[in-house]
């Protein structure tokens, strides 16, 4: 007897709660997507890499919030943090009213969660050099500053060029490139050739230091 | 468990009006208490919101950033902490009678270290499969549970014959220390951000995203809430002997079974939706038995609810404390629920 009135309540307990869920589904279905093709005005970016790019073609003012890990270029200083990768805060990024959330790939949940509130999100993943043109080129599409993207990408694209040209012919050497998290690492930095470039100082075991030749 | 006090095993019919009326009044409280923690819960967050606003149907949603708040962002977490630790505390529960032992958990049996497996695999390798509501990580951690329960069940039963407890809490351990030495190597081999996002995952999140989550592990807790309805009278009679639970009537092997598979599929329900959070599956049902008593008919569902309070209460906890940097809901349970336990521990004794 006990028994029966205590499956009966858990039913009724979890009925309500699938019908709540039911409802709230409904709302959020109900919210027909903005149109996508006004110029973004309130932009939160949670990837640093993307933040740099939009402060280069001059989105900059645009930017509301960072996230916890953006240092560059300084003027992100002042902006909110709303956290990063693994912990985005969403009830802050609702709570800025962005039109345009720069996510990282990985990022679904959040994405499914800030379209539920008809936010347009970007979705970005690392990758080669055409990657980069191309993403600079869609953000300069969706901040209204397409002009200045091209601009940037066409002067990174010189650039790249110049190297090209001044190399061109030369020989090749075998290249290793360390780098870190931490300030001044760069300096760590070295090519090398002729006879192998790794020196391993005995007793760390697996992160081996590494002396330039 | 020493679970051998007179009015457990007294006749049911001798008690049956007592029991009735201690089940409403423990519903009532330990209801009202895991209803006030999904009510309170809602309204506090790192940032601040109007009620009125939220829930005001005259502003489109689009445009109510109260009720997106509320509805997409608090929620949705509020709800899958209540289910995950009402879950949890009840497999403890049940696990705690089957096992005859007071430190089972509902990690115990081998369970979340599958799950954990399982979804560790999926990050690792960037797995896109995806099952209705399930996204690819939970999906393959309800996989992993379910090898490991499957590889655990099949060790400890016999045909027609009751499971071997021993066999049972052996195996699960030593499945546990397996799968989580596999877990180690998985880590060890994935690149820098997949072990990151896999250290995170074990910490435990209630961030599920949204009420799809919930909704996709739903039937799986209706199957074992069912299960936990039917058992709490023969759990009282298991707790104290198998041999005597058998003279009085009780299908020994059918209510271990249906005990291990119930508390196995409400584990892998909760830690699919929200990782591993420990210390509510050993903790709750504890202090739940030294306000109640042990029969399990009050126990069960009081443990439920109060786990359920519990957890929200924790995650209430974490998302505030050092907002606007979030604490791993575990780490909040473990350092809530570790020194109350020693306490629990040392009064005892």
């Amino acid at each position: 007897m006990a028994a029966r009135a205590k499956g009966l309540t858990i039913l009724l307990v979890l009925v309500a709660i699938c019908a709540y869920v039911g409802r709230v589904s409904r709302a959020e279905q109900a919210i027909a997507s903005r149109p996508a093709t006004a110029p973004a005005t309130r932009i939160v970016s949670l990837v640093p890499a993307l933040t740099e790019m939009l402060f280069a073609i001059e989105a900059g003012p645009q930017v509301v919030a960072v996230s916890s890990y953006d240092d560059f270029p300084p003027e992100v200083q002042r902006l909110p943090r709303v956290g990063a990768l693994l912990d985005p805060d969403v009830e802050r990024i609702l709570s800025l009213r962005p039109d345009l959330v720069l996510t990282y790939g990985s990022q679904d949940g959040l994405e499914a969660q800030l379209a539920r509130a008809g936010i347009r999100t970007y979705s970005y993943r690392h990758g080669g050099l055409e990657v980069l043109f191309r993403t600079m080129s869609e953000l300069g599409t969706a901040t209204g500053h397409a002009a200045e993207a091209g601009r940037t990408a066409s002067g990174i694209r010189r650039q790249l060029d110049a190297i090209r040209a001044r190399v061109r012919g030369r020989s090749r050497p075998r290249v290793l490139l360390v780098f870190g998290r931490e300030p001044q690492s760069l300096k760590q930095v070295y090519v090398s050739g002729g006879r192998g470039f790794l020196l391993f100082s005995p007793h760390p075991r697996r992160s081996s230091r590494v002396r330039p030749t | 468990m020493r679970a051998t006090s007179s009015s457990v095993v007294a006749p049911v019919g001798s008690t049956l009006r007592p029991i009735r009326q201690r089940l409403l009044l423990t519903l009532l409280g330990y209801g009202t208490l895991a209803l006030a923690a999904c009510l309170l819960a809602p309204l506090v967050g790192s940032t601040r919101i109007s009620l009125a606003r939220a829930f005001d149907r005259s502003i489109p949603f689009a445009d109510n950033v109260d009720a997106q708040i509320f509805f997409l962002a608090r929620m949705p977490r509020v709800l899958a902490g209540a289910i995950v630790g009402a879950a949890l505390a009840a497999a403890g529960v049940v696990l705690q009678a089957l096992l005859r032992n007071p430190l089972a958990t509902p990690f115990t049996l081998g369970v979340s270290a599958g799950s954990a497996l399982g979804a560790m695999l999926a990050i690792s390798a960037g797995a896109a499969v995806a099952f209705g509501p399930l996204s690819p990580v939970p999906l393959a951690s309800l996989v992993g549970a379910f090898v490991a329960a499957a590889i655990v069940y099949a060790l400890a039963t016999r045909p027609g014959r009751p499971m071997s407890t021993a066999v049972l809490l052996l195996a699960g351990v030593t499945l546990n220390s397996f799968f989580s030495a596999l877990i180690l190597f998985v880590q060890y081999m994935a690149d820098f951000a997949e072990a990151y996002r896999t250290v995170r995952w074990l910490m435990g999140d209630l961030d599920v995203g949204g009420f799809a989550p919930i909704a996709g592990v739903l039937p799986l807790l209706l199957v074992a809430c069912a299960a936990f309805a039917v058992l709490p009278s023969s759990l009282n009679l298991l707790s104290v002997g198998a041999d005597v639970a058998a003279t009085r009537g009780v299908d020994v092997a059918r209510t271990q079974r249906l005990a291990f598979l119930s508390a196995a599929l409400a584990t892998s329900a909760a830690v699919a939706l929200a990782g591993p959070i420990g210390f509510v599956g050993i903790v709750v049902p504890h202090l739940v038995r030294l306000m109640t008593g042990v029969d399990h008919r009050v126990a069960l569902p009081a443990s439920a609810l109060f786990g359920a309070a519990f957890l929200v209460a924790c995650d209430l906890v974490a998302r505030t404390v050092l907002a606007p940097v979030e604490v791993p809901v575990g780490v909040v349970t473990a350092m809530i629920g570790g020194p109350f336990f020693l306490w629990l521990l040392v009064r005892k004794a």
